[in-house]
């Protein structure tokens, strides 16, 4: 394993045993998380993400290949030791008290006495629930209680964060919110892993992004080389409805800003800048053109999909 | 790892008082503290109330521990899966074996002084009516909690691979099954029922199955007799094993189970 | 699975079955014993009566007894009979707990030597 990877994951595959018959959650799902980086995991439901965390948590016994976790095998103590994990669905122990869930997790994860106080009062303090810490669990908003999930995952202060849908279910400002957390820890240098269904949350805090689709990764790279469309260009230009028409063969799209954007193969820039000012509009930028990564989501995800 | 597993026994202890389990405990004992007299009023002034009180209130105490064996040990680790409540804790470095043990352990210390309670009050009730302390009742009492010990083991074991109702019945099986006294098998499928063949199959069952009958010594504080160290060690001893074998079991299950 | 769970439950409830009253003669005095206490568990109700000598007698109680249910008569068999410790008891629990234990120790070697 290269030693600047948190996470790494070779042909794995699990198949589950169903009423009906078998179900293939990983076939050879391949996976490689640099240290310090923010990792987005995306893909529909059922493509197997779940499965995955889950495995690199030791929750689940894959089949066949290897997953490594800060060098160690996945779901051995020693990788256990190196990560903080946030479940999907954030459920606790209503009953008990922040703090006092807070500290016996904190034992749990090996921190030593002296020190978890300390450490219990950082990481709420990190998540803005410093004022409720005698608060019990079952008080808490759906968001307070994702913010306590995340508290309990940096308790340990792991180099590594395993988030499983960090902002499922949140109101709007709570999953602001939790993105400035995600880029407060990646400040500090925690890389993160987190899978999500929020593709703007994921285009926002990512340094790379993984997409699985039907158990395997179909695509795997920076946010700009996912989305970068090869050798085209979007010219983006001021202009009336008019222009809509008069520029029809370059099917023109208004943008939100109230700007139109045209998207030409790279040969074709010149010709393309000329007919919009020829046809009365005025040019604002020219730049590599760009997809959106729900856009790139659905094309591989249907890729996969026909493949199959 | 000692630590971890005092721990994870502490999270379910604390979650059991939160729920307010021991209400129950505490309603039960004001219940054995007020038996004597109770019983003492329908017996005209005669002697034999503390015997019957005795009997009557380990009998309660004996129903009352295997149930809480059968419920803590299907629940234990079947709720943590059902409310998800498992994932955030095997994310931490504890192996499931500490996990299990952990949890047998919540179930044990909430069983054991439940059963310590119940067996001071009743032994305060009877010494307040009679002038004399009985310490065999809590002899008799803990033997129950042994008792009850194996069975939330064997439940533990049974809610591994089994859901929640299933493992219940599969309890409440193994007492029934395992608790069988060999006069009892004799009489019912021998003499009243005349089926030798049934008889076989209970007594062959019953060999496989943990000999609930001799944890339930009750007869040497009703009839005031001694209660030989010896035998109280032999089964501290069977019990241990039994206990040790389910565990073993329910590890094995457990740690290869996906969750 | 559920089939498993009705299916055991059925088990179970036979013995609800075995206390329809029954044509068998009455039971003899002295069953055979393997295990500590004659007196297992003595979940009798009527125990109250017998010992604190109301309008039942244990001679009452068998002269009775041909007509009840199996499971009461034999309670009443069980409370008629003396409570004893069966002579060497303890060796024998011993002997049960050794053939525990050392099922345990198979479990072991069999199921985590090669995990080690």
């Amino acid at each position: 394993m290269s030693d600047d990877l948190a996470l790494e994951v070779r042909e794995l595959r699990k198949t589950y045993k169903t009423v009906g018959g078998k179900q293939e959650a990983l076939r050879g799902l391949d996976l490689s998380v640099k240290r310090g980086h923010v990792y987005g995991y995306v893909g529909p439901n059922g493509a197997g993400k779940s499965t995955s965390i889950k495995c690199l948590l030791g929750l689940v016994r894959p089949d066949s290949g290897t997953a490594l976790v800060m060098g160690y095998p996945a779901g051995s103590v020693e990788a256990r030791r190196l990560l903080g994990f946030l479940p999907e669905v954030a459920v606790y122990h209503e009953f008990m008290g922040a703090e006092e869930l807070l500290r016996i997790h904190a034992a749990l994860a090996g921190v030593p006495s002296s020190e978890r106080t300390a450490r219990c009062m950082k990481a709420l303090e990190m998540v803005g629930l410093a004022q409720r810490k005698k608060s019990r669990i079952r008080e808490f908003s759906k968001g307070m209680k994702q913010r306590f999930g995340i508290a309990q995952a940096l308790v340990a202060d792991p180099p590594l964060l395993i988030l499983d849908e960090l902002t499922s279910g949140l109101d709007p400002i709570a999953q602001r919110e939790l993105k400035d957390l995600i880029l407060e820890l990646k400040a500090r240098g925690i890389t993160i892993f987190f899978s999500s269904h929020m593709m703007s949350e994921v285009e926002t805090v990512c340094d790379s992004i993984g997409i699985i689709a039907r158990g395997r990764l179909r695509a795997e790279g920076t946010l700009h080389d996912l989305l970068r469309l090869e050798n085209q260009v979007a010219i983006q230009f001021r202009g009336g409805d008019e222009l809509l028409e008069k520029l029809s063969a370059f099917q023109p799209r208004r943008l939100e800003t109230g700007d139109l954007v045209v998207t030409v193969p790279l040969p074709e820039t010149d010709a393309a800048i000329d007919a919009v000012r020829q046809a009365g509009g005025s040019v604002a930028t020219v730049l590599p053109a760009q997809r959106h990564l729900e856009d790139v989501l659905h094309q591989l995800v249907k890729a996969a999909e026909d493949a199959a | 790892m000692i630590l971890r597993i005092y721990y994870l026994a502490k999270l379910y202890l604390l979650e059991q008082i939160r729920r307010q389990a021991h209400l129950i405990t505490l309603f039960l004992a004001v219940i054995l503290l007020m038996l004597p007299a109770y019983i003492n009023s329908f017996s005209l002034g005669l002697s034999s109330f503390e015997r019957v009180a005795k009997d009557f209130g380990l009998t309660l105490i004996n129903y009352y521990a295997v149930a809480l064996a059968i419920y803590l040990g299907v629940t234990a680790v079947s709720s943590d899966v059902e409310r998800r409540t498992l994932y955030p804790l095997l994310a931490r470095p504890i192996p499931r074996w500490a996990y299990l043990m952990g949890k047998f352990v919540g179930v044990m210390v909430v069983m054991l002084s439940s059963v310590l309670v119940l067996s001071l009050a009743l032994m305060l009730s009877v010494a307040a009516l009679s002038k004399f302390a009985d310490g065999q009742i809590l002899v008799v009492a803990l033997c129950y909690g042994l008792e009850s010990s194996v069975l939330a083991a064997a439940c533990i074991f049974f809610s591994t691979f089994a859901s929640p109702p299933l493992a219940g019945v599969l309890g409440v099986f193994l007492y029934f099954v395992g608790g069988l006294s060999t006069s009892f098998i004799n009489f019912f499928l021998v003499e009243d029922r005349g089926s030798p063949a049934a008889a076989m199959l209970a007594r062959l069952l019953k060999m496989v199955m943990p000999h609930f009958d001799l944890f339930r010594v009750k007869n040497a504080v009703v009839y005031t007799l001694p209660l030989p160290p010896e035998y109280l060690a032999s089964i501290v001893v069977y019990g241990l094993a039994w206990m040790v074998l389910f565990l073993l079991l329910a590890e094995r299950v457990f740690s290869r189970k996906d969750l | 699975m559920r089939r498993l769970a009705l299916l055991l439950w059925l088990v179970l409830l036979l013995p609800v079955g075995a206390q329809s009253p029954s044509d068998s003669p009455s039971p003899s005095a002295s069953p055979d014993e393997d295990h500590v206490w004659t007196v297992h568990g003595a979940e009798h109700e009527s125990h109250a009566d017998v010992e604190a000598g109301g309008e039942y007698t244990n001679e009452g109680l068998d002269a009775k007894s041909d007509n009840y249910p199996a499971i009461y008569k034999f309670m009443i068999r069980e409370t008629n009979s003396e409570p004893y410790l069966r002579k060497g008891e303890s060796r024998l629990v011993l002997r049960d707990a050794a053939v525990v234990w050392a099922l345990n120790i198979a479990v072991i070697a069999l199921f985590y030597r090669r995990r080690r």
